[in-house]
């Protein structure tokens, strides 16, 4: 109780702050003076019809893509020119649409990829411990190539992939795509209790009522731009967003 | 006599008969029987890794089931391959989709148009025009000279489904065609497929979206383990106890119901 109220009354941190960020592919715009912010321990959706910018943004900040314009700081360091390896040391750690495992590598292998950057080798055992231990299924299918795993169980090896990094900010991007309504239920559970333990989440979800419901708060991107930044129980709430994303 | 006619069960079109398939030590389908009636949707719905895209595989010849057999319109399709399937009038579309992704999308549906039940027939002109009718129908046909490659996911979603269509198919296999679709763009994919329904086409489609799942079927099968363990109207499988617990959860299952009072 105590540690609860401390926490509440202590000024909440900025750890990702996007200022006026525009990117794109090619010659095309994607992202138009996009604007977000996720502060320390927050689960923040981000959601938006198919083409809205959701996978760019994400993709911007693990610097797959590069910014055309804006800033990006994480935890007060400038991080607009940083390279994807130095998001990743810096604790910005995405796990990908589609999982994006590789499937001829058994999931010992998978996760182990995660660590790839990290200085502190000996940690590494006790962080595999740790994600074995809230992912139990992975531990069934350690020494299996990762594309012989079904839908849920290689979602849930890229979301351990990424907590191998260990990430202060992990982006999932589609967290329930292709998956059975009972895991989609444990995956969330999870999230909560990764949040928990001190990651902050940035959701990409297509199903804008479970993200929203987990959510503190949410950002909607139409054709690129940030139109509305609310808490997510507002979001829920609102006329305009339960027609055109949840289609009530 | 006679009136007992129509109150016969609906002819059978395609009958899977204890089929079983091992991969090593691990039995993805274990005896599965199941009909698929003609002009029917047969949801399929399971836990991920239950079997389910597995016996569309053995079906459509992908892969072999270990023992068990498959009828097609009566006729033994178990060990036949592929394309030999696919002009008895059966098609799939693929939960990863395979689109070829150097060709643009009418050449990737017309090369759907090319084989299938209609394709013997076909010169490429005429699959070509088999390929403008289904991107016109479909409402991919802003999109007929993109590159697959530069498509997104919605987009490749329905091209995987226009290849398909374009095969001219009796039975389509749909697997999770609305994987990633946000609830308005999953309000159009069940319109989609209602309409290829109505046109004469059987379905069997397999999609974790409970909304569209319920408002779309006729009957539902579930799979777990490999095996079937519920069958039924949407309405008995969703109160079904073993179904809440190995697949929908508490949350889900609520969600389904309301789903399906809507419909």
């Amino acid at each position: 109780m105590t540690a609860e109220v401390a926490a509440s009354s202590s000024p909440v941190k900025t750890l990702l702050e996007v200022r006026n960020l525009s990117s794109g592919y090619g010659e095309q715009q994607v992202l138009w003076d996009v604007s977000i912010e996720v502060r320390q321990g927050e689960i923040v959706s981000l959601i938006g019809a198919n083409g809205a910018g959701k996978t760019t943004l994400l993709c911007t900040l693990s610097k797959l893509i590069e910014p055309w314009g804006g800033s990006i700081h994480f935890d007060g360091r400038d991080l607009t020119q940083a390279s994807s390896d130095q998001m990743v040391r810096a604790g910005v750690v995405q796990a990908p649409q589609g999982r994006r495992l590789f499937p001829g590598l058994s999931v010992k292998d998978n996760l182990l990829q995660g660590a790839y950057l990290r200085q502190d080798k000996r940690d590494i055992q006790s962080t595999l411990d740790w994600v074995l231990e809230i992912l139990p299924r992975l531990r069934e299918r350690f020494n299996q190539p990762a594309g012989f795993l079904s839908g849920g169980e290689q979602q849930m090896c890229a979301i351990g992939r990424g907590l191998m990094s260990k990430p202060r900010l992990l982006a999932i991007d589609e967290l329930s795509l292709g998956l059975a309504p009972l895991v989609v239920d444990n995956l969330l559970k999870l999230i909560i209790d990764i949040n928990k333990q001190g990651v902050t989440v940035l959701l990409v979800e297509q199903d804008v009522e479970v993200a929203l419901e987990y959510a503190s708060r949410g950002y909607v991107l139409e054709t690129g731009r940030v139109v509305q930044a609310s808490k997510a129980s507002e979001l829920l709430q609102d006329p305009r967003i339960r027609q055109a994303y949840l289609g009530l | 006599m006679e009136a007992a006619a129509s109150n016969a069960p609906a002819e059978v079109l395609l009958q899977a008969r204890a089929v079983t398939k091992r991969f090593g030590g691990v039995a993805a389908l274990q005896g599965v029987d199941l009909d698929i009636r003609k002009g029917e949707i047969l949801g399929v719905i399971g836990p991920n890794g239950a079997g389910k895209t597995t016996f569309v595989n053995c079906i459509s010849g992908l892969d072999r089931p270990t023992s068990g057999t498959i009828l097609f319109k009566g006729r033994e399709i178990t060990k036949m391959p592929s394309y030999a399937i696919g002009r008895l009038g059966l098609a799939r579309t693929f939960q990863v989709v395979k689109p070829l992704r150097q060709l643009n999308v009418i050449d990737n549906v017309a090369i759907g148009a090319m084989f299938g039940a209609g394709g013997k027939r076909r010169t490429t002109g005429q699959a070509r025009e088999r390929a403008e009718q289904v991107l016109e129908q479909l409402g991919l046909k802003h999109r007929r000279e993109h590159l697959a490659a530069d498509l997104t996911l919605p987009d490749l979603k329905r091209l995987e489904l226009a290849k398909a269509l374009a095969m001219d198919p009796e039975l389509l296999f749909l697997d999770e065609v609305m994987a990633g679709l946000n609830p308005t763009e999953v309000e159009r994919a069940m319109q989609m497929i209602e309409a290829i329904n109505r046109a004469g086409v059987t379905l069997f489609v397999i999609e974790h979206v409970m909304k569209a799942i319920m408002g779309i079927s006729d009957r539902i099968v579930v799979l777990h383990f490999g095996k079937k363990i519920a069958e039924g109207d949407p309405g008995q499988v969703i109160e079904n106890p073993q179904v809440i617990e190995a697949y929908l959860g508490e949350r889900f299952a609520k969600r389904a119901k309301s789903a399906l009072h809507k419909k």
